[in-house]
């Protein structure tokens, strides 16, 4: 579904990715964990149309994603959840979700739009009962669960998420996290970018490890989570625990 | 002599040298329209210090230029003969500070020395800008632009709604500013290649401490405010402070070339406090490069003098918008640098950037 | 003083006043999803009113209105994408001087298309000695047609940016053009649209105030100032608080009459305006916790 080759991009003069290669299959769960600053934000937003890529290529259901502008990017049905959820502060839920679909409105498909507003409340109760607040009063969960359902307004077949856990309690992340995954069987194909590389890898197939602008490590989830480089770099074992097994 | 003052010497070399074209070619009346210009290059190089190096935009300066040419104006075309038994005017007169003579009209009048409404008038301008610059620089942005707009235009309203200011027709009958050895700053056709000389010294004694002042280490803080005020804040520069001292110096000098303008013109009308003045002056600092005080010494001369020649025509102000316009567009950084003679500029390497731009408001602006 | 003088400074407060409200919403729309004053604001009021003023000779008084509004609109957006909208990563300094160079450019435009004379459209209904008595003091009709449109585009302009998809998507651009753009929103269209937008508004309250107060080729800047004193008073992007704020500014200059000289009227709006920004730079008609979040 989505076919990513040698990718480069960066700010400016500053080239953060070094030639990046994934690639998501359609119904997959993929996850991308690093630190700080590998390049994970960078490679998403890239992805996504925000950045333009300096070289390399991205092929999304066969078609080049390259050079295309960002809000044409949802038009074709891959959608990300930025870092920080960037919620329309000033706006109402309502208003926010409406917007998700903005493409669909465009297009008339005001049915498809609605149908698609149900399902995300059925998803997210707590989104209806909150409907007419404003998005920037919302906690924290609700507004990563905001952006969330504003991104699914867009019917993506892909949906990429940048650290939807960051901030927020373990609780919270597991329900949000267990609804990503529960989104496989509507047929949406999930790239998930996460710190949280447990968390991530507990509901993905397969992973990838991004450290400094490259991939270093790929494999199942389970592969990665045995991993003694992974475990004792990203899941905060003890060095001398692992060196004991 | 060290290399830093070859462009100085340079500048002076090239002052005379026109000095010496005019004359043997018999075209001195070119001169007239460099000693304007060079006096509103007085205004534009105070300006350039506070827009380039300070990153504060002003639209108020043709304010600060004519209070200082209405302070001249006023002072000594006020008539004090039948106010002689004042307590003051007694005192000023046997302090020697007043002129006594008889106008062109005929008519003994007895008025105050320039050189006390000179100081007067930059005590004002510095008093002026101190209580004004206090709460607007805590201003940024459009915020800032407005607000100095706004003090402009009161100046405008003032001078324009004053029957004591004249009105429309503003203040004329200024007297000549008498400087020491007998001579005469004004523009009396025979004092002009003096009067010359003259602005073009006070211009390159400006440029020498604007250059060291630029050079020293408060310099360098100013320096770190246009390139980034919060970093520059948390290294422990008291940016404000510097703002304010560069505020006020540059109303200073924007009054020092409306007192000589006042002189030299022999009077002052309301259009000098005009938005259109203030915008011109941020064009050609803009022209010259935002932080760089000989591109902006070079814009304001090539600039004033073909608008003063009136070259431009009746798109005299348009020329200004488009210049204006034009540079923002294509060489924001100013013309010169986009050029690439960083020759002209000494301190290329630490110069800011006149446009920094913060990391998130690229992906913003940039992308979105 | 009279009740009727009272009543008549009111109501000649209240329709100078509708007009900042005006100007201001104008700066609040381009405000709103640029993050930027358009020192032209004031140059379209004048523009909407000298083409009207053009039109009127060949035309039916509404349709040159609406013809003058259209035409100002188009200047708008072509002033936006031949200037602003193809720069990248334009600085907010950057963005003022080209706005203020544009408002001198349309200035001396009209300077050369017209000429310095002070021209006005003919009143809507009546002519200038016609007055409608109410309370005792004589009004002008014109007075009832500046109330009534700058109302009805008030209210237009609240139901299209809280109702329509576009004016939702709008808002979304000013709150975040980032997530706007994840949308699918073309930033750079909204950004346009409200050139448009506030270029037409400007152009229609130039066309309603124009056989009141005149038209003539200089008038942006005054107006502007005064726009932009309202939408400070008000809260930068508020355009309740603008009304509010316009209002009263109006009043305020009505009565300074009575007790200054009529040439220094124009400086109070100018105090008001540094007293606002040195003070309370979020507005008077604003909470303190939504101020808080801006950055001057
Ligand atoms: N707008 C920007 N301009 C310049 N450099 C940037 C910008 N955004 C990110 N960078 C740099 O790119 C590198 C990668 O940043 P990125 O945000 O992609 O990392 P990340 O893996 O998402 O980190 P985190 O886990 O902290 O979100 C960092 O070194 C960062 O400093
Ligand atoms: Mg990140």
């Amino acid at each position: 579904m989505l076919r990513v080759r040698n990718l480069e991009a960066g700010y400016n003069k500053l080239r953060v990715l070094r030639g990046i290669s994934i690639h998501v299959g359609a119904g997959e769960i993929v996850t991308v964990i690093g630190a700080n600053g590998a390049g994970k934000s960078t490679f998403l937003n890239t992805v996504a149309g925000l950045l333009q890529p300096l070289s390399g290529e991205i092929e999304f259901d066969d078609q080049p994603l390259g050079r295309i502008s960002p809000f044409n990017v949802v038009a074709r049905g891959c959608a990300l959840v930025p870092e920080g959820r960037l919620v329309f502060a000033p706006l109402s839920v309502a208003e926010n979700l409406t917007l998700g679909a903005y493409h669909q409105y465009r297009r008339r498909r005001k049915a498809l739009a609605e149908q698609q507003l149900e399902r995300v409340y059925a998803l997210f109760p707590v989104l209806r009962e909150r409907r007419s607040q404003l998005a920037g009063t919302l906690s924290g969960g609700e507004q990563q669960m905001l952006a969330i359902g504003r991104a699914l307004m867009a019917g993506p077949r892909l949906l990429m998420l940048d650290e939807p856990s960051m901030g927020l309690a373990p609780l919270i992340v597991k329900s949000i996290l267990e609804t990503i995954a529960g989104l496989r069987k509507d047929g949406v194909t999930i790239l998930l970018v996460e710190q949280n590389s447990k968390a991530a890898l507990g509901i993905a197939d397969r992973g990838y490890v991004m450290e400094t602008g490259s991939i270093v490590l790929e494999g199942t989830a389970e592969e990665l989570l045995n991993n003694n480089e992974v475990q004792r770099a990203y899941l905060g074992k003890e060095y001398q625990s692992i060196a004991e097994r | 002599m060290s290399r830093e003052w070859v462009p100085f010497g340079a500048l002076a070399a090239t002052v005379i040298l026109i000095q010496l074209v005019t004359m043997f070619t018999n075209t001195q009346y070119y001169l007239t329209q460099l000693i304007m210009a060079a006096l509103y290059s007085i205004v534009v190089i105070g300006l350039c210090l506070l827009m380039g190096y300070a990153g504060q935009i002003s639209l108020g300066h043709a304010g600060f230029f004519a209070i200082g040419g209405y302070t001249a104006a006023v002072g000594t075309t006020l008539n004090l003969l039948p106010h002689r038994d004042h307590v003051l005017v007694r005192m000023a007169e046997r302090a020697g500070l007043t002129i006594q003579t008889t106008n062109s009209w005929g008519v003994d009048i007895l008025y105050f020395s320039p050189w006390i409404t000179l100081l007067a008038a930059l005590l004002l301008s510095g008093v002026i800008s101190l209580l004004i610059g206090i709460p607007v620089l805590r201003l940024r942005g459009h915020y800032l632009a407005m607000a100095t707009l706004g003090f402009g235009a009161i100046i405008y309203y003032i001078l324009l709604g004053s029957r004591f200011l004249g009105e429309a027709d503003g203040i004329y009958d200024v007297p000549g500013f008498g400087l020491p050895g007998g001579f005469t700053f004004d523009g009396a056709r025979n004092n002009r290649v003096l009067s010359y000389y003259f602005v073009w010294a006070l211009v390159i004694g400006l440029m020498v401490l604007m250059h060291n002042l630029v050079n020293s280490r408060p310099g360098r803080a100013l320096r770190a405010i246009h390139g980034n005020e919060p970093a520059a804040m948390a290294m422990g520069v008291d940016t404000a402070r510097y703002k304010l001292s560069l505020f006020v110096l540059s109303a200073v000098c924007a009054a020092l070339g409306g007192v000589f303008m006042a002189h030299y013109n022999g009077g002052m009308g309301p259009t000098e406090a005009g938005t259109l003045k203030a915008v011109r002056y941020v064009a050609i600092v803009a022209v010259g490069g935002m932080a760089s005080l000989w591109g902006t010494l070079g814009a304001s001369v090539v600039l004033n003098f073909l608008s003063l020649r009136g070259y431009f025509g009746s798109l005299d102000d348009a020329v200004f918008g488009v210049v204006l316009i034009t540079v923002m567009l294509v060489a924001p950084d100013g013309i010169l640098r986009r050029l690439g003679m960083y020759t002209l500029r000494r301190n290329r390497d630490t110069a800011p950037d006149a446009f920094p731009v913060s990391a998130e408001k690229q992906v913003q602006r940039g992308t979105a | 003083m009279s009740s009727e003088l009272i009543i008549q400074y009111i109501l000649s407060g209240v329709t100078s006043g509708s007009v900042y409200a005006i100007v201001a919403i104008g700066f609040n729309i381009i405000y709103n999803t640029t993050g930027i004053i358009n020192f032209a604001q004031g140059e379209f009021v004048m523009l909407g009113g000298m083409i009207a003023i053009s039109l009127v000779p060949f035309m039916p008084l509404p349709m040159a209105v609406a013809l003058a509004v259209v035409i100002t609109a188009a200047v708008g957006a072509l002033a936006q994408i031949a200037f602003i909208r193809w720069l990248k990563r334009p600085h907010v300094l950057q963005l003022i001087i080209i706005t203020i160079g544009l408002s001198i450019l349309l200035r001396e435009a009209a300077l050369h298309i017209w000429d310095e004379k002070v021209r006005s459209l003919p009143y809507f209904t009546g002519t200038v000695v016609t007055s409608v008595r109410i309370f005792g003091a004589y009004v002008s009709p014109q007075v009832f047609w500046v109330l009534g449109v700058c109302g009805a585009a008030v209210v237009l302009l609240s139901l299209f940016f809280g109702r329509t998809l576009i004016g939702q998507a709008m808002r979304a651009c000013s709150a975040d053009p980032l997530a706007a753009t994840l949308c699918g929103i073309n930033q750079k269209n909204m950004v346009t649209l409200s050139f448009v937008i506030s270029a037409a508004l400007g152009a229609l309250a130039g066309c309603v105030v124009s056989p009141i107060t005149q038209t003539h080729y200089e008038c942006g800047t005054p107006l502007a100032i005064k726009g932009f004193t309202v939408a400070i008073v008000g809260g930068l992007g508020n355009s309740t608080g603008a009304v509010a704020a316009g209002l009263l500014l109006g009043i305020i200059e009505a009565f300074s009459i009575s007790i200054m000289p009529m040439a220094y009227k124009d400086i109070i709006a100018i105090s008001i305006l540094l007293a606002v920004l040195s003070y309370r730079p979020t507005g008077l008609f604003v909470r303190r916790e939504v101020g808080a979040l801006k950055e001057f």
